[in-house]
């Protein structure tokens, strides 16, 4: 019935689908730098947002829902990523994965070495742009918790990274 | 030995990573067809999902497990019976010769009934006509024990007609102790 509902017109959804969506496949490439990988882990979480949209329109920051779904979704990826990449590499050929050119730079890469909540306050700091307020209620911490995950993690890009663009 | 970065540096090599990254996402996003598709998997799934809810409207009827439970003791009825027919067929309880025993066994009455009395030979054996009943084999009334040689060793056993001394094995019938309750006083008062 609620389904059936949503199917005929909803505007609101749309827009919210149009304005987000790129920017959760931007998350995931950050993230993953896998252009199949982004695409699918955008579209689920908007699909969860889609069934769950009676609730999540009500809410101040229906984007900041779509986000933290979409950060769940990305370390649970990245947590089953290992065990895949060994049975795959144990069975036969890994998959081939479609990088993206602009997140094989050194600094995504040096990102992604991060820890979970380092490189998800990095990721919605800067490509994003978001205040640390709204990048702490994204991650369900205290805003000083995103501070001190920011600054660990400038100090590890920092050792990272040289000025000139490059990793060490 | 080249130096840190300080903030500013790192700052704007960040934001500039990210602004060929969201660039990059754009083009590759293709959200129209990405909300079509959406649209679609959901329509999809939306009726998909229709009859599983008219089902729980509608509750199912539970399984009929009492009519299984009684096909079931039927057949455990009927496949006893069967046991039982082939058990007596194989030991020859059923049979109306086999029952016959000789006189002097001390056997007591078979299966049989008082129809093999007349047609055996045991009922033709000189000293052996039974007194006051029809069953064979019995030299003192009411000794209808099996086994009971308390008769064979007062007289003198008759020889054995040769006819039923080859089925003198088959012969005997195989009674089962008398059943007993098996309550805890019977249990308790027996040694």
């Amino acid at each position: 019935m609620h389904g059936a509902a949503m199917t005929a017109a909803h505007p609101d959804f749309e827009r919210f689908f149009l304005d987000e969506h790129p920017k959760l496949v931007a998350l995931g490439l950050a993230w993953t730098g896998d252009r199949d990988a982004a695409r699918d882990l955008a579209q689920e979480a908007l699909t969860r947002a889609y069934r769950s949209w009676a609730t999540v329109e009500l809410l101040d920051l229906p984007g900041a829902w779509a986000r933290r779904v979409m950060i769940n979704l990305l370390i649970d990826r990245h947590r089953t990523h290992g065990r895949q990449a060994r049975l795959v590499a144990e069975l036969g050929p890994e998959r081939t994965i479609e990088p993206a050119d602009a997140a094989t730079g050194p600094w995504w890469e040096a990102v992604r070495a991060l820890p979970t909540r380092e490189r998800a306050a990095v990721t919605l700091h800067y490509l994003e742009d978001l205040p640390i307020a709204t990048v702490a209620e994204i991650l369900e911490v205290k805003p000083g918790t995103v501070k001190a995950s920011l600054a660990h993690a400038r100090d590890k890009l920092r050792a990272t990274l040289t000025p000139d663009g490059g990793a060490r | 030995m080249t130096g840190l970065l300080d903030d500013d540096q790192l700052d704007a090599m960040g934001h500039r990573a990210a602004a060929q990254l969201r660039a990059e996402a754009r083009s590759i996003a293709d959200s129209p067809a990405a909300l079509r598709r959406l649209l679609a998997e959901a329509g999809t799934a939306a009726r998909g999902t229709a009859p599983a809810e008219s089902a729980t409207v509608v509750p199912l009827r539970p399984p009929d497990v009492g009519a299984r439970r009684r096909h079931l003791a039927v057949a455990a009825v009927i496949a006893l019976f069967v046991a039982g027919i082939g058990y007596a067929l194989a030991t020859g309880m059923g049979g109306s010769i086999d029952i016959v025993a000789p006189s002097g066994t001390g056997d007591g009455p078979g299966l049989g009934g008082t129809t093999p009395a007349t047609t055996t030979p045991a009922s033709t054996t000189p000293g052996s006509a039974p007194v006051g009943s029809t069953t064979p084999g019995s030299t003192t009334p009411g000794s209808t024990t099996p086994g009971s040689t308390t008769s064979s060793t007062a007289t003198p056993p008759p020889p054995r007609p040769t006819a039923t001394t080859s089925s003198a094995g088959r012969s005997r019938p195989r009674c089962r102790p008398p059943h007993r309750p098996r309550s805890s006083r019977a249990a308790r008062s027996s040694p």
